[in-house]
């Protein structure tokens, strides 16, 4: 598994959805209530959303992927009400891709060609073979394409899982802990990676993830969640600052200004 | 499970594999008629089935007691696989089939009450009559079982143990209306329990291929979605599936296909379970291969299970639902022991 970055790939440009949401009350039942939040997503960037966890990072992005409906306010593709938005055409510019990863007795292959269901037929053209095995190549896992998904670890099928909303070729990407099971070699090559989709294609990507150096170098922007509520985003130096580790995360640290390492030191007092 | 030889099989060896399935389910239907009490050669049982009046006896028997019989095992057996398919597809679980959902206790239930109600009226209740109630109880045990799923958002857990608990309900009702029955009734309804094809006629045939037919065709063209659904509700969802309304579809269709056969032939174990498994086999997990393939798988299934079942005792008759089982079962201890990996880790 070696991500690579060929530049010859399709440019999304104005085919990136904006996804707004406006006093965002959210949660994943009647009960629960997060929020509201108030964001803007895309077009274009790489948003780093962090949080401890049961901040509500997970129900956050479910909710913005349309798994989840809004509790209250709004949430808008494109200036539609997303719940109204039609799922083939909502399909076509927004993939999500789950935290929990399940085996199953398919193969890579089959696997990664889920992702082009909103643009095929009863069967897959020549286009979507092309899709898949580029989202593939890009992910470094071409060698897989014929194992079962079943033989391989939690790690790698995240990325297997990861390749499918990439074969989907959607302008907005939003991904929950991709980077989790993976080491610390493969977190950077797909951070580097989920880079040149938003610099290099233009295409937005939102991912959820527990490691501040990481994406506080990586992303272009970062939202912090706590406890449901959006206390912080911005640029990295703005946001990781002393204080909002210890008021967020209750530990004490800094960012080093030179290297841009999120450096913690212990538990706040 | 196959996936490591089977699943890129090209396309063409697929194809290759289907007719060869439906010319040994063709051989065997020619097999299936010229064997029985009377016994007649192939070159006699095309030739009377070409001309059936000039025979003597011959066309008659074919076209009258065996072609019914062989038609509805060809028909039931690929209703039960696709539905199993389908069930087993959408709810991404390989061990279920339509009577998980309640199906075959409520049809049960539904003839053991047209049975005694007949009985109880002075009147013995018609085949067809037992048909239509048995028909009616197994919608009416699915459709329970849906509304309660929904209740909990219909996700596949809720389904199927929404479905086993109507099962076990309908169950109880029908063991009470047994408990009551007198004795003739009672043996009526186990009779009916079992499953057997010995009532086959054309009107039962009718019945099951008007449902099945269509059916089938829309399982077919859905499948592409179903194949969606392997990585779980939420993937599928992202990639633009209404999963909700892909679930209520397929497992309506194979409700309704699998409760139209079991109320013309009893519940008749297993098919639908491990038909779509052999299927799997060979043709691997793509459901736009399966559905088709299991139905042949089915077919072939059922139609040799039936035809042991009233040679091999000959004159007596076993009920195809024993045979089916002992088939089934062994079959699917096979599966499970050659099997790397626990059954429950694909499911949710």
């Amino acid at each position: 598994m070696r991500a690579r970055v060929s530049p010859a790939q399709p440019v999304f440009g104005a085919s990136v959805p904006c996804l707004e949401a406006r006093d965002l009350v959210f949660g994943p039942d009647r009960r629960t209530r997060f929020g509201p939040v108030s964001l803007t997503l895309g077009p274009g960037g790489f948003v780093g959303l962090l949080g401890p966890n049961g901040s509500g990072k997970s129900t956050l992005l479910r909710t913005l992927a349309g798994i989840l409906p809004p509790r209250a306010g709004a949430l808008e593709m494109d200036g539609a009400p997303l719940g109204r938005v039609a799922p083939g055409h909502r399909a076509r510019r927004l993939a999500y891709v789950p935290q929990l990863t399940v085996p199953a007795a398919i193969s890579v292959f089959e696997a990664v060609l889920i992702g082009r269901t909103p643009r095929m037929g009863f069967r897959p053209a020549p286009a979507d073979i092309e899709a898949v095995d580029r989202a593939l190549e890009r992910l470094g896992i071409g060698a897989w394409r014929n194992r079962s998904l079943e033989e391989l670890s939690g790690g790698e099928r995240q990325a297997v899982y990861l390749a499918r909303a990439l074969a989907q070729d959607t302008g907005l990407l939003l991904l929950d802990e991709p980077l989790a099971g993976l080491d610390v070699c493969h977190r950077i090559e797909i951070c580097a990676l989920l880079q040149t989709l938003c610099r290099e294609e233009g295409r937005t990507v939102v991912c959820a993830d527990h490691d501040l150096s990481l994406m506080a170098g990586y992303a272009d922007r970062l939202c912090v969640l706590d406890r449901g509520q959006l206390v912080a985003q911005g640029a990295a130096a703005d946001v990781l600052t002393p204080a909002l580790l210890r008021q967020v995360w209750g530990v004490e640290g800094r960012r080093c200004a030179d290297t841009g390492a999120v450096v913690i030191t212990g538990l706040a007092p | 499970m196959t996936s490591k030889t089977l699943n890129r099989t090209p396309e063409r060896l697929r194809i290759l594999g289907l007719v060869l399935l439906a010319l040994v389910l063709g051989g065997t239907t020619l097999l299936a008629l010229a064997s029985g009490t009377m016994s007649l050669s192939l070159g006699q049982t095309v030739g009377a089935l070409w001309s059936p009046e000039t025979s003597d006896g011959v066309g008659a028997i074919l076209w009258e007691v065996r072609l019914p019989r062989v038609a509805l095992a060809i028909l039931a057996g690929a209703g039960l696989a696709v539905a199993g398919a389908g069930t087993q597809a959408v709810l991404n679980n390989p061990l279920v089939s339509p009577s998980v959902l309640g199906v075959s206790a409520g049809a049960a239930f539904g003839a053991s009450c047209a049975i005694i109600a007949g009985s109880r009226l002075q009147f013995v209740a018609g085949d067809i009559l037992i048909a239509l109630c048995a028909f009616a109880g197994a919608l009416c045990a699915t459709l329970i079982a849906w509304l309660v799923a929904t209740v909990r958002r219909a996700s596949r857990e809720t389904v199927i143990l929404a479905g086993i608990a109507v099962g076990f309900i309908f169950s109880g009702a029908t063991i009470f209306l047994q408990y009551l029955a007198p004795w003739q009734d009672l043996r009526a309804m186990v009779f009916w329990g079992v499953g057997s094809l010995w009532n086959a006629d054309g009107s039962r045939v009718a019945m099951v291929s008007l449902v099945l037919v269509p059916g089938a065709v829309v399982l077919l063209g859905i499948s592409q979605k179903l194949n969606a659904l392997a990585l779980g509700d939420e993937t599928a969802f992202s990639a633009g599936i209404n999963v909700r309304r892909l679930r209520l579809v397929t497992l309506g269709l194979s409700a309704l296909i699998s409760a139209v056969v079991v109320s013309a032939c009893g519940a008749i174990a297993f098919v639908g379970l491990i038909a779509p498994h052999m299927a799997r086999l060979i043709f691997g997990h793509d459901n736009r291969w399966l559905v088709p393939a299991s139905m042949l798988t089915g077919a072939l299934l059922l139609l040799g299970a039936d035809t042991l079942a009233r040679t091999l005792f000959a004159p007596q008759e076993l009920p195809v639902g024993v045979a089916t089982a002992l088939i089934g079962g062994p079959f699917f201890l096979f599966l499970l022991l050659r099997r790397r990996r626990d059954w429950w880790g694909g499911g949710s």
